[in-house]
């Protein structure tokens, strides 16, 4: 099992829900320090109060979206406030349900925003030799397999997902020179609030996971690993989860 | 919105060369399928601010129904 120290901080996006509160969850377990932006502080602190060590949760309640383009300044604060981090795990993200007839710009853009531009603002500004450890730092981009996929109704849904692997390859090879790792993951259905909807909106939605759904702590666990230096040697990549059923 | 306005509205939505009235049975419009179900709960959505889902949109057995959830 992966070790952690309190020295090593972690910005966890989208913490109060889902995959994002079961890898706070994980990473606190494990010793770390996590710096938990979301939303909904109630949510955030219930969660925060389940934890092992709840001193080492750092609540920060901001709707990434607001203002996009200040975020790379957003993580520099951060990190005065915090200290330098070792990783960021970029969960926040929107499904949607669209098809093309419906579609406008204006919703696409909805879409890319939480889905795209958040994470890529933020790792622009955790990418700053100033603001992370160096050799050791990891980014783990949570994507998805609608990327994949490519069901009917979910073209913008799948389009920033998709958006966000290209992206994620290129950062990998920008950041390589200072020995960060960046990689993403692509899970299949997982068992949250936000999957919940797509259960009720699937067109033609057949049981296609042969185990069943997934639980949050399946992409947790691999998030663990790839945040750990464990694997030291793995950068660039794009891991599905999803009980083989792509 | 007022009832002819939903109408055309949602004629746009199911994309259909049918005249439509708020008897038609949706089951017989040939364009009533998985695609135009999805485009109605956002057309409910983005429109009137109503939430639905697939199970509750089968359970809809004419325009009326669709214009009832709308408020119309």
């Amino acid at each position: 099992m992966q070790n952690f120290n309190k020295n090593d901080i972690y910005i966890v996006t989208g913490a109060s829900s889902g995959i994002g509160a079961k890898i706070v969850e994980l990473l606190n377990d494990n010793g770390a320090t996590i710096v938990a932006i979301a939303r909904n502080e109630s949510k955030m602190i219930a969660i925060r109060k389940q934890c092992s060590y709840p001193e080492n949760i750092f609540i920060e309640i901001n709707d990434l979206v607001s203002d996009i383009t200040n975020l790379p300044e957003y993580i520099k604060n951060l990190k005065d406030k915090y200290g330098k981090f070792k990783g960021i795990v970029h969960s926040a993200g929107i499904i949607d349900f669209t098809p093309l007839r419906m579609l406008d710009p204006k919703r696409i853009k909805e879409v890319f925003d939480i889905n795209f531009y958040v994470p890529i603002m933020l790792t622009k500004g955790f990418s700053d030799k100033r603001c992370n450890v160096g050799e050791g730092a990891s980014i783990v981009f949570i994507s998805s397999i609608a990327a994949k996929t490519c069901e009917k109704a979910m073209l913008a849904y799948s389009s920033s997902k998709a958006a966000l692997i290209a992206a994620a390859k290129v950062i990998s090879r920008e950041l390589s020179s200072q020995k960060i790792r960046v990689n993403t993951l692509c899970p299949g259905d997982i068992e949250t609030e936000m999957t919940k909807k797509l259960e009720e909106m699937r067109i033609g939605h057949t049981n296609k996971y042969p185990w069943g759904y997934g639980k949050t702590e399946d992409v947790a666990n691999f998030v663990m690993y790839l945040l750990s230096e464990e694997s030291r040697w793995i950068t660039g990549q794009v891991y599905t989860i999803d009980c083989g059923s792509i | 919105m007022d009832k002819s306005e939903f109408l055309s509205s949602l004629a746009e939505v199911l994309q259909t060369e049918t005249n439509i009235d708020f008897d038609t049975v949706l089951n017989d419009l040939y364009e009533w399928d998985s695609l135009s179900k999805i485009a109605t709960i956002a057309f409910l959505d983005k429109n009137f601010n109503v939430q639905s889902n697939i199970t509750e949109i089968n359970s809809f057995i004419t325009v009326n129904d669709i214009a009832k959830k709308a408020g119309i």
